[in-house]
């Protein structure tokens, strides 16, 4: 069977790239070039401005790589030569695309009467390099292709400027700067007096990126060039060509440069050389030719076909049959994806003539090769799914750092991982992702309608492809995808981010990318045994500058500058002792800044919400802020390093400057200034900002060895924990904690060790400052962590408990406002945690009439001066004498009336109590009706009544509790007419085993109790019994209510004795007695015991059942006739002398039965 | 020469651990009674503690007493119990049980019931504790418990009018009806509970006035029961107890001529499952 290929040939085009020097000299530099309207365009510029008159003219063409511009320049190259076969073609081309534009080339030749030598042509690919190397290489190229080598002097007049320029190229050293731009002018302008010069600079961006290397090259040459060609200049074409703008390539030059090269840029007529899909389109229908009639009419029909199918779906650009048919064997989609795929994610023309006529495996014109043509049926025509294999195959596509590739690389990978699919289902995932890539909205996207133009009846794959999740449907779009983020413009992402971050303050797009890390002063560090630390942050040079606040893990702040203003920030200082501040001042922010922009934008692009639900442009654009936050790194180094920077300490009496060293040397400096005083603590895990948790804990039990055994020679500590480094550091090495010689005892004291002195000074101090009135606490940490101390947060607090301690006679300490008398361990542990829950009063020794009111009140008290000589019993220590005393009482003492009313008063004045000397020289006083004692009072008669009353008033309320319990046991003794506690509790003891009822029976188990050692214990048992409430918890109601109840419940004890008294009386053994009282209405009661012979008692009952009979028809009621019964009888039994008396008392008579 | 062997009884202000307290006192000599203080008990606890104390004739040690939960909640900077960070159990109870305990060989003696299968007080696991259960060793049963403690004339403490455990006025383990009888018994205690929420509320959310700002809590919206800050839950005062009174009188019908302390548990009960405390409630 016949192929493709028998009947469809493919021109040869295109060569992959075009090289304009290498080109030139190949035999036909032009077979299978095509004129594109866009070349054409070029074409007749230069042309008509040949033909227009003397002068030349300059251009500049842009425009993406692979788009031609190069085989342009071949063909400019060839048109203008002289007579030759190589114009011949060129004009030959041309004139089939346009003769006007032909026809002007051969008026300018003849212009310049140039139609037999033709124009010099200079033509030359730049490199990385100064502009003048390259116009070099083009004038020499010039001269040698039109004289054969460079002429004697005397032929050419500019032969020597050739020869010196070439010399001073030739040369490499680094301090000639080359070829003078004077001699190049020279030399072109000697070439153009002679013939027309054509100058192509090809890939002219390579030597505008030299300049951003920082290559000298000087545009002024460009512009002599350009102006030697322009007006009523020489004829000097000049044409460059690069993909971007002269602009976009001096991105990275600074505002000078930058203007100049915008000026030379004005000197040039500027070409975007673009072609339009259409034209894309007329190019691929140059490559195709068919050779058979048979088939070219079959063609034609199927063009029909597909044409009417193109435009049902609204595809107007391949709607035309012969423009369908002429890109055959190319399905009209695969036409219609050509030119956008190319030009969106290869190289223009260059990828698209590649797949078309390259005999890669997967090229169009394998596919002529290898399809075999039917003679009958429908054709077979190349796809998108074969145009997705191409360019899957071809690594071009992928390896280009298109800013679309990323898309690119999404879609072949989930194409490639998926699997399990057929070859149909594979084939429709090909199709949707080629329409994916190359959608831009718009009719030609993956919608049904397409699918099934392109690959027949779908909706079955279809569904399968989504149910597999390789494609989703989107709604809004009514397309098929198979990438899952959304199709975001980086590009235009960026851009509108760019914009954003133009108008942001410097200081406010720094600091928005990242406070800068801190640094460590590390000279100062390492000499004071600590670390420290200074916080940066971004800073313009017209900001007031704050302090650091004390209790700010850092020690100083640096702030880097981003103006270049030569001016350090004015200081904002509400306090003298404050953390320093140091500015660093740069030379030259332009790079920083430049940068800084740059993350910024891409940090704004990657935090838009779009960009959230799209891993492929998160990822895009992650990485390229890695990438610019590596170069902003860098340049925050060299703008802020060694050399460009000045180091300014920022103070209320003139700025200080810093030596300039390497590293941290200018930080290491300022700390040594603000921190001249901070002690030498040799303990790495205390002597730091933030203890570990380890450290805490070692931290603690120093504290609490230190409240609780501070008498102890070491605190008592053994071992080699890191409590005891601790303590050998902070404590004993400096003396804060040692033996006090006088009296033989360890104290806390002032330290002898040389570098705390001024730390002890500090915390001295803000103790006496507290005199007047509280102290928060956090006043007096702030004090040591500020300058000149600096003391570490770890240090502090064990240096603050050392001193309250040292001062605790002298010193208050209140919490939540609440005096607190004794710093306990745990108020300690409170206290590191949260000073400012924390106050401190200063009370210092008191002296004349105070003093003597003290003396009296600490010798009736029995207060003893404390262990260290030189202190004496002072406010705080009566003060605390009398709160830990108020605190040992029991409720009841603190409720009850039942206290003399001076007493009482003392214990309200007591219990209220807030402050220390308010307490004791003024509510006192008043209490026991004394005056009260002001500071300055002079005489005080009444110091020792003062004292007694207080002395008398503790005692009496000491006394109160156990005055309660004798009360109580005198009342029971009173009740029970028992003289001593043994006759009730042997009297309850007799009754233990017999007695079932809860109530009865728990009172006289307490009453038997003799395990009771003392009677209070016993009558305390007794009364929280009756009461249901330990008698230290009572109130003066639950004493009434004792009261009372006692005579009921000792009563009913009473009769209980009786009754087993009498029982054992009637000889024991088991008895069933009652024992009755009788009370009469006025009051009085009779009691008897009464009982039942068992023998009797069948016949007894008889006998009442009878009688009840009989009563119940008198009563009515057997229930009645058992009442009135029971009225008799009680009467009866009543004895003429009514009596309540117990014990003695024996029944009578009266076989009386109780069944009740 | 053996170590002296400690004898030693946990007393949590609850029925069953006062009775075995009561029931021990003359038969397990040198005994050492002890409550674990949070500083934060009912009133009702600590008065009949010290009724306990008459009666036992000897002092019940506190431990922990100067280390509360005020202590802790300042040393904690604000972050609240609860049963997913339960601070309180391991610094207020568990820690100072061992710590006072020691090292020493003991003896612990633990108020499970002989009717009681399923519960598990607090049972040391270090090595030099043994622990055992007179109650379910001698068949001592509920009845058995509160003839005890009829026996001893010591009664049971005040709060089982309304609540059914000791421990803190705020166990987040505690009963939705529970805190209304704690709103409508102690008026104060409930202040201070609703004080503490609504401090770490505010601590935990924006505003930021307090000191406890930065603290454990924040971004951690905390309340003491379960869905609702206790000012809303007073709110329901008398839905609350509708609810509570329609559960006792359901308990109530179905057994006849119960005592009311264990109605009142069963109906409690009722209110939800979650398990009470084991270390506080024993």
């Amino acid at each position: 069977m016949a192929v493709l290929a028998d009947h469809v040939r493919v021109a040869s085009r295109f060569a992959r790239s075009a090289n304009v020097e290498r080109d030139i000299a190949a035999t036909e530099p032009l077979d299978g070039y095509v004129v594109t309207a866009r070349a054409l365009d070029v074409v007749e510029r230069v042309a008509a401005a040949a033909a227009a008159g003397r002068a030349g003219g300059a251009w500049s063409l842009t425009g993406p790589y692979g788009s031609g511009k190069s085989s342009l320049a071949l063909l400019l190259d060839a048109a203008l030569d002289g007579d030759s076969a190589p114009r011949r073609a060129a004009l030959k081309l041309i004139a089939e695309a346009s003769p006007a534009a032909a026809e002007l080339i051969a008026a300018g030749h003849e212009r310049h009467g140039t139609q037999a030598s033709g124009f010099h042509r200079g033509l030359v690919t730049a490199d990385r390099e100064p502009l003048s190397h390259t116009v070099l290489r083009a004038l020499h190229a010039a001269t040698v292709r039109s004289f054969g080598r460079i002429p004697p002097s005397g032929e050419f007049k500019a032969a020597d400027a050739l020869r010196g320029a070439m010399e001073d190229a030739a040369v490499n050293d680094p301090r000639r700067t080359g070829p003078s731009p004077a001699a190049l002018v020279e030399v072109a302008r000697a070439l153009a007096a002679d013939r027309p010069l054509l100058v192509v600079i090809d890939e002219f961006g390579k030597n505008l990126e030299a300049i951003g290397d920082g290559g000298d090259t000087d545009p002024y040459l460009l512009q002599q060039l350009a102006e030697a060609g322009q007006g009523a200049g020489l004829p000097i074409f000049l044409l460059t060509l690069q993909h971007l703008s002269f602009e976009d390539y001096l991105a990275g030059v600074d505002g000078p440069q930058r203007r100049e090269w915008a000026k030379v840029q004005g000197r040039f007529e500027d070409v975007a050389f673009v072609e339009s899909p259409a034209q894309t389109r007329a190019l691929i229908a140059t490559v195709f030719t068919v050779g058979h009639d048979k088939l070219r009419d079959r063609i034609k029909r199927w063009a029909i076909a597909q044409a009417k199918s193109m435009r049902q779906l609204g595809i107007a650009d391949l709607a035309d049959p012969a423009v369908v048919a002429s890109c055959y064997p190319l399905h009209p989609l695969a036409s219609l994806v050509l030119p956008e795929l190319c030009s969106r994610y290869g190289q223009h023309e260059r990828t698209l003539f590649s797949f078309l006529t390259s005999p890669d495996s997967a090229s169009a014109a394998s596919y002529l090769i290898k399809t075999n043509l039917p003679s009958r049926g429908p054709l077979p025509s190349l796809g998108l799914e074969a145009v997705y294999d191409y360019f899957v195959a071809s690594g071009t596509l992928s390896a280009r750092s298109s800013s679309q590739s990323s898309r690119w690389t999404e879609i072949a990978i989930r194409l490639r991982d998926a699997h399990g699919l057929s070859i149909r289902q594979k084939r429709l995932a090909k199709t949707i992702s080629l329409l994916n890539l190359v959608s831009t909205s718009g009719t030609l996207r993956a919608s049904q309608k397409v699918l099934r133009l392109a690959e027949g009846e779908v909706s079955e794959s279809l569904s399968r492809l989504e149910v597999e999740g390789l494609v989703t449907y989107r709604n809004f779009a009514d397309e098929y995808r198979i990438w899952q983020g959304t199709d975001i413009d980086i590009a235009d992402l960026l851009d509108a981010a760019h914009q954003h971050v133009k108008h942001q303050e410097l200081v406010k797009v720094l600091s928005d990318i990242e406070e800068p890390s801190p640094v460590v002063a590390a000279r100062h560090s390492a000499e004071r045994h600590l670390l420290r630390v200074f916080a940066r942050r971004w800073a313009s040079s017209d900001e007031c500058a704050e302090p650091l606040d004390a209790f700010s893990p850092y020690d100083g702040e640096v702030l880097l500058l981003v103006n270049t203003d030569p001016v350090a920030p004015d200081l904002n200082l509400s306090q003298p002792a404050v953390k320093p501040i140091v500015a660093a001042i740069p030379t030259d922010v332009g790079a920083l800044e430049m940068a800084a922009r740059e993350v910024a934008a891409v940090k704004m692009a990657l935090d838009n919400p779009a960009v959230a639900d799209d891993w492929v442009a998160r990822r895009e654009l992650g990485e390229r802020l890695a990438q610019t936050r590596v170069e902003l790194d860098h340049v925050i180094v060299s703008t802020f390093g060694v050399g460009p920077c000045r180091w300014v300490l920022l103070s209320n009496d003139g700025n200080q400057e810093l030596p300039d060293g390497q590293g941290s040397a200018a930080l290491s400096v300022a700390a040594d200034i603000a921190y001249p005083d901070t002690p030498k603590v040799r303990n790495e895990m205390l002597n730091r900002t933030n203890l570990t948790s380890q450290g805490a804990k070692a931290r603690r039990l120093l504290i609490e060895a230190m409240i609780e055994r501070g008498g102890q020679a070491g605190l008592g500590f053994s071992g080699h924990g890191p409590e005891v480094a601790m303590y050998r550091a902070l404590l004993e090495r400096t003396g804060l904690h040692g033996l006090d010689e006088r009296n033989d005892t360890m104290t806390f004291r002032e330290p002898s060790d040389p570098s705390l002195q001024v730390s002890w000074d500090v915390l001295t101090k803000e103790f006496k400052r507290s005199t007047a009135r509280r102290t928060n606490l956090t006043d007096v940490y702030a004090a040591l962590l500020s300058p000149p101390v600096g003391m570490k947060g770890g240090v502090v607090p064990v240096f603050v408990v050392a001193g309250l301690l040292a001062f605790s006679n002298e010193v208050a300490i209140y919490e939540h406002g609440t005096f607190t008398p004794l710093l306990a361990p745990e108020v300690a542990e409170r206290l590191v945690r949260n000073p400012r829950h924390f106050d401190i009063k200063h009370f210092a020794n008191t002296s004349g009439v105070r003093r003597q009111v003290i003396d009296k009140l600490a010798a009736r008290l029995g207060v003893r001066p404390h262990f260290r000589k030189h202190r004496v019993a002072n406010v705080l220590a009566i003060v605390g004498h009398l709160v830990s005393e108020v605190n040992r009482l029991d409720n009841y003492t603190l409720r009850t009336g039942n206290l003399g009313p001076t007493t009482l008063n003392a214990r309200e004045a007591l219990v209220r109590a807030v402050e220390p000397d308010e307490l004791l020289f003024n509510a006192l006083p008043k209490v026991f009706g004394f005056r009260p004692i002001p500071a300055d009072t002079k005489s005080y008669g009444q110091t020792g009544a003062y004292a007694e009353a207080v002395g008398a008033a503790l005692d009496e309320l000491s006394a109160c509790s156990e005055n309660l319990l004798s009360e109580l046991l005198s009342l029971l003794l009173n009740t029970s007419a028992e003289s001593t506690r043994l006759a009730i509790t042997g009297q309850a003891a007799s009754l233990q085993g017999e007695v079932f009822d809860p109530n009865v029976r728990a009172f006289v188990l307490t009453m038997a109790n003799d395990t009771a050692s003392t009677n209070e214990d016993w009558i305390k048992t007794i009364a929280t019994v009756v009461a249901q409430k330990a008698p230290a918890e009572w109130t003066d109601e639950d004493f009434e209510r004792f009261r009372h109840e006692l005579p009921e419940r000792v009563a009913a004890f009473q009769r209980l004795v009786a009754l087993h008294a009498d029982r054992r009386a009637h000889g024991g053994g088991p008895f069933d007695a009652h024992r009755v009282t009788v009370t009469r209405s006025d009051g009085h009661e009779h009691v008897q015991l009464v009982s039942i012979n068992q023998s009797h008692r069948g016949q007894v009952e008889q006998a009442l059942n009878k009688a009840l009979d009989q009563l119940e028809g008198i009563t009515g009621s057997r229930s009645q006739a058992r009442r009135s019964l029971l009225a008799l009888l009680g009467e009866q039994s009543l004895p003429e002398q009514p009596t309540v008396s117990l014990g003695a008392e024996q029944a009578a008579a009266g076989e009386l039965v109780g069944h009740g | 020469m053996a170590e002296q062997v400690r004898h030693i009884c946990g007393i949590s202000g609850g029925k069953d651990s006062s009775a075995l307290a009561v029931y021990l006192r003359h038969t397990v000599p040198d005994m050492e009674y002890f409550f674990c203080d949070t500083g934060a008990e009912l009133p009702e606890t600590y008065e009949y503690l010290t009724r306990l104390e008459v009666i036992l004739g000897q002092p019940i040690v506190r431990l922990n007493s100067s280390r509360g939960f005020d202590h802790w909640f300042e040393v904690f900077r604000g972050a609240l119990p609860s049963p997913q960070m339960r601070w309180c159990t391991k610094n207020m109870k568990i820690k100072p049980i061992e710590d006072w305990i020691g090292d020493a060989p003991a003896v612990s003696y633990v108020a499970i019931r002989a009717d009681e299968s399923n519960r598990k007080g607090y049972i040391s696991t270090k090595p030099n504790i043994e622990t055992r259960f007179p109650f379910v060793e001698d068949g001592v049963d509920h009845d058995g418990v509160m003839r005890i403690l009829d026996d001893a004339g010591i009664g049971l403490p005040a709060y089982y009018e309304w609540r059914t455990r000791s421990g803190c006025y705020f166990c987040f383990y505690q009963r939705k009806a529970e805190w209304v009888g704690l709103a409508d018994r102690h008026p104060e205690l409930f202040e201070r509970a609703v004080a503490i929420e609504q401090k770490v509320l505010r601590d935990a959310g924006i505003d930021g006035e307090a000191d406890f700002t930065d603290r454990a809590m924040r971004g951690r919206p905390y309340t003491w029961s379960g869905g609702e800050t206790l000012l809303q839950l007073h709110s329901r005062r008398d839905q609350i107890l509708e609810k509570h009174e329609a559960a006792m009188t359901r308990a109530q019908q179905t057994k006849v001529n119960r005592p009311l302390i264990k109605v009142l548990s069963e109906t409690l009960d009722e209110d939800d499952d979650t398990l009470p405390c084991t270390v506080c409630a024993l």
